[in-house]
């Protein structure tokens, strides 16, 4: 007869899985985002100020919060079912983020939170407890803990909203030669900025705009598709209707390298951001999950840099999609794969296009070609090629001379006096006479030829 | 004609066009065009809700088909599927749906 054991996780070993799920600091933080989103937060704040203790970070928000009974819920790791339907426009899904992400980067995670009607609230993760104790025990602060609490931020008096403190960062990673606290956290907030820009650009403009800020700097979106930029193009879009809304699929190509801005460009990787970074945009509730890459559906080539295609996904896809816990990464159906396909072609034909573009070419005269590219912003005078007496000439002279010729004309281009000429037609430009230099050029060669012939 | 026995149309369709889950643009405008064109009663509205409904519900092909006992609607609904099908191109899955279709409603035609 089987029987039935106790087979429950050790909290001690199991706080340490939690804690390697593979978060980076970044990834880490738009967890916590994603929160303050679906809280309806219109201010978002992340603070790490240099201090006289050990370094911290917290988000702070202006969303609807949360009570007390409703903080400890979702203080529970795995609080929600991920099978669950979730409303538009909510970010999370398994019930896990806010404490996976904060235990990958912090040993201490505590929850302020003040919902309207209701009295503000904490509660408090420590790792070290939880290890010393072998139990999931989760402290709940008094109001006078709460008020007294050297890292509070929220004004629990007068707003709503949910603040997220994370102490005895792991983040650091400090070892004996490492560098100190300020600059490895300077850093971290740096990359952190570029990746909130990036991650969450469509919440930072539109109707639904919401503010999101370091240390008090407020941050810019950075559209990956730098649609305002000159020489943007937008290509084939299609909406494929499915359960809970719509995939979007819209096609981009950006403009060329020469084209770009510099502080986009810059903000976007450089030229080398840029080629590696073409692929599928793909959005989650309008958050980025995936920045880039062909998913095995295309090849990544320099031609193609430019290429890029978005694609919108509605959360109620999570389980097709194969949506991870970190909301980082997801496997296509095989249907939009295949819905895809269709799709990549365009975009990378035409940045192939717009890397190959050599210019206009506008004829200036029977003789001479003026060719602009502005994509390179080069302008060139060329020996025009379709010259009939030209043509003549090369149909009549043998072969190892119309190399000689090639040349001599590609040199003859390549010689034009270009500075003497600007600097003559901007002085005195009508004492420029071409009328008569045909003649003098007939006369030059003959007086040539016929000093050689009697020297012979 | 009954409206609720249209939105059941719609919904083999639906069935046949999104076998891996999900409607192209093209095969929901053809459905739609399709069904204005014979039935010009049927709404925009009624058609958006037809759809979603659709995806909220757990029933299969054959489950559709059973509902389907007016004659005249048969020769329609084979068509409706047909030209939605392919208005993006026919694939395997979709293929083998719409053979189900006219095996099942093409018997009386």
């Amino acid at each position: 007869m089987s029987r039935f054991t106790d087979a429950s996780p050790d909290p001690q070993s199991h706080i340490k899985t939690l804690m390697r799920i593979g978060y980076t600091m970044p990834s880490a933080v738009s967890d916590i985002l994603d929160n303050s989103i679906t809280a309806n937060a219109k201010n978002i704040k992340i603070h790490s100020l240099p201090s006289l203790q050990e370094s911290n970070i917290s988000i702070v928000d202006d969303g609807d919060g949360m009570s007390p009974d409703e903080l400890i819920q979702n203080m529970k790791i795995g609080c929600k079912d991920p099978g669950d339907e979730r409303l538009r426009g909510d970010l999370g899904r398994f019930g896990s983020g806010m404490k996976t992400a904060s235990f990958s980067q912090a040993r201490k995670l505590t929850v302020i939170s003040k919902k309207e009607g209701e009295p503000i609230c904490a509660a408090v993760w420590d790792v070290d407890r939880i290890e010393d104790e072998n139990t999931w025990c989760l402290e709940i602060l008094d109001e006078n803990e709460i008020k007294s609490h050297p890292l509070l931020l929220l004004n629990g008096q007068k707003e709503c909203g949910t603040q997220v403190i994370w102490e005895k960062l792991s983040c650091l990673n400090k070892t004996n030669h490492s560098l100190d606290d300020e600059t490895i956290m300077a850093s971290n907030l740096s990359d952190l900025g570029d990746y909130i820009s990036l991650h969450f650009h469509k919440f930072m403009e539109g109707n639904n705009k919401r503010n999101f800020s370091i240390n008090n700097a407020q941050l810019q979106g950075i559209d990956p598709f730098m649609t305002r930029s000159p020489g943007y193009q937008e290509g084939r879009s299609e909406k494929l209707r499915c359960k809970g809304g719509y995939i979007e699929i819209n096609t981009h190509v950006l403009p060329h390298f020469k084209r770009m801005e510099t502080n986009p460009l810059e903000r976007l990787g450089g030229a080398n951001g840029i080629v590696q970074n073409q692929g599928l945009y793909i959005y989650r509730e309008n958050r980025l999950i995936n920045a880039g890459g062909w998913l095995g559906l295309a090849k990544t080539s320099q031609l193609g840099a430019l290429a890029r295609v978005e694609v919108n996904v509605p959360s109620s896809l999570d389980q097709e999609w194969a949506t991870d816990v970190k909301k980082s990464s997801l496997q296509l159906p095989p249907r939009i794969k295949k819905e895809l396909r269709k799709f990549l072609s365009d975009p990378i034909k035409r940045s192939k296009r717009v890397y190959t573009y050599r210019g206009k070419l506008d004829q200036a005269n029977k003789y001479w070609n003026i060719q602009e590219n502005e994509n390179e912003k080069i302008i060139s005078y060329q020996i025009s090629t379709k010259n009939d007496l030209l043509s003549d000439i090369f149909r009549v002279i043998p072969k190892d001379q119309k190399s000689q010729l090639i040349k001599y004309l590609g040199q003859l281009a390549e010689n034009l006096p270009l500075n003497h000429i600007y600097q003559k037609m901007s002085e005195s430009p009508r004492d420029i006479d071409q009328e008569n230099v045909t003649d003098a050029l007939l006369e030059a060669i003959m007086s040539r030829v016929f000093e050689e012939e009697i020297i012979e | 004609m009954n409206m609720e026995i249209l939105d059941v149309v719609v919904k083999v369709a639906a069935c046949v066009c999104g076998k891996d889950g999900v409607i192209s643009q093209v095969e929901e405008e053809v459905i739609l065009a399709t069904i204005s064109s014979e039935y010009p009663s049927y709404s925009l509205i009624r058609f958006n809700q037809t759809l979603d409904d659709f995806f909220d519900d757990n029933l299969q092909l054959e489950d559709y088909l059973e509902q389907i006992s007016d004659q005249n609607l048969n020769k329609f609904t084979i068509n409706l599927c047909e030209f939605s099908a392919s208005a993006d191109g026919l694939d395997i899955k979709e293929n083998i749906a719409l053979h189900k279709v006219k095996l099942i409603l093409g018997d009386g035609l």
